[in-house]
């Protein structure tokens, strides 16, 4: 497992450096499709951290359930949060943060945010291995 | 805020052509973007040709920053093309709904 902290521009780089050496010590270069979601998740949600939430965490580590063998991405940040109903309603997407939401969440097999207003975000992405 | 690292924009004939050899930072995107359309400027180059074949991610932000770059570049009277997006860049940036 790696835990990285977002504080500055910088950290969005070395977020992308430290996960290529965790998901190629991890024997996921033989994915390359699977490598790429991971690195652009990583990439948009530090991004947000950086931009609108910072400082914040990452975390990532492989997970095991059952047979399945998968890569857990964690995105913790104690920022203003989001209003969830209210981003239902003016549908995710239209912004940049939107954006790089949407795209992460389309990219994970399993995608899930917990957040309300003042209270932060912790945002989970995984993805199994196929 | 001290100033991005550049990437080289070379012109041959009437065209310019920048090659990513390094990893992008959102600074360094931003700094291309501004190069490209001043040298265009300068130039009057008719086209662009920008490699990313050495990129292994293109996130949401790089993406939009290549699509600005080309949208400018056409109000500028140069056509942009772009080369070497690999396999699972393309396919990880339909997958977000590009």
């Amino acid at each position: 497992m790696i835990r990285m902290d977002i504080e500055d521009e910088d950290d969005i780089n070395k977020a992308r450096r430290r996960v290529r050496g965790f998901l190629s010590e991890n024997g996921i270069d033989r994915y390359p499709l699977l490598r790429s979601y991971m690195l652009t998740i990583v990439s948009e949600l530090a991004r947000n951290i950086y931009l609108y939430a910072k400082p914040g965490k990452v975390n990532v580590s492989m997970i095991d359930e059952g047979k399945k063998r998968g890569i857990k991405l964690e995105f913790i940040d104690h920022g203003p949060g989001l209003d969830l109903e209210k981003m239902k309603k003016e549908e995710l997407g239209k912004n940049g943060l939107g954006l790089g939401l949407t795209g992460s969440k389309s990219l994970s097999d399993e995608f899930s945010m917990d957040s309300s207003p003042g209270r932060g975000t912790h945002i989970t992405c995984i993805k199994w291995i196929k | 805020m001290y100033e991005a690292q550049r990437i080289p924009v070379l012109k041959i004939d009437e065209n310019l052509i920048t090659s990513i050899q390094i990893e992008l930072s959102d600074r360094m995107v931003v700094q291309l973007q501004k190069d490209i359309l001043e040298k265009i400027k300068k130039t009057g180059a008719k086209g662009l040709l920008i490699d990313v074949s050495s990129l292994d991610i293109i996130d949401s932000f790089i993406a939009r920053s290549v699509i600005n770059i080309a949208r400018t570049s056409k109000y500028l009277d140069a056509a942009t093309v772009v080369t070497g997006i690999s396999p699972e860049i393309a396919l990880t940036l339909l997958q977000m709904g590009f």
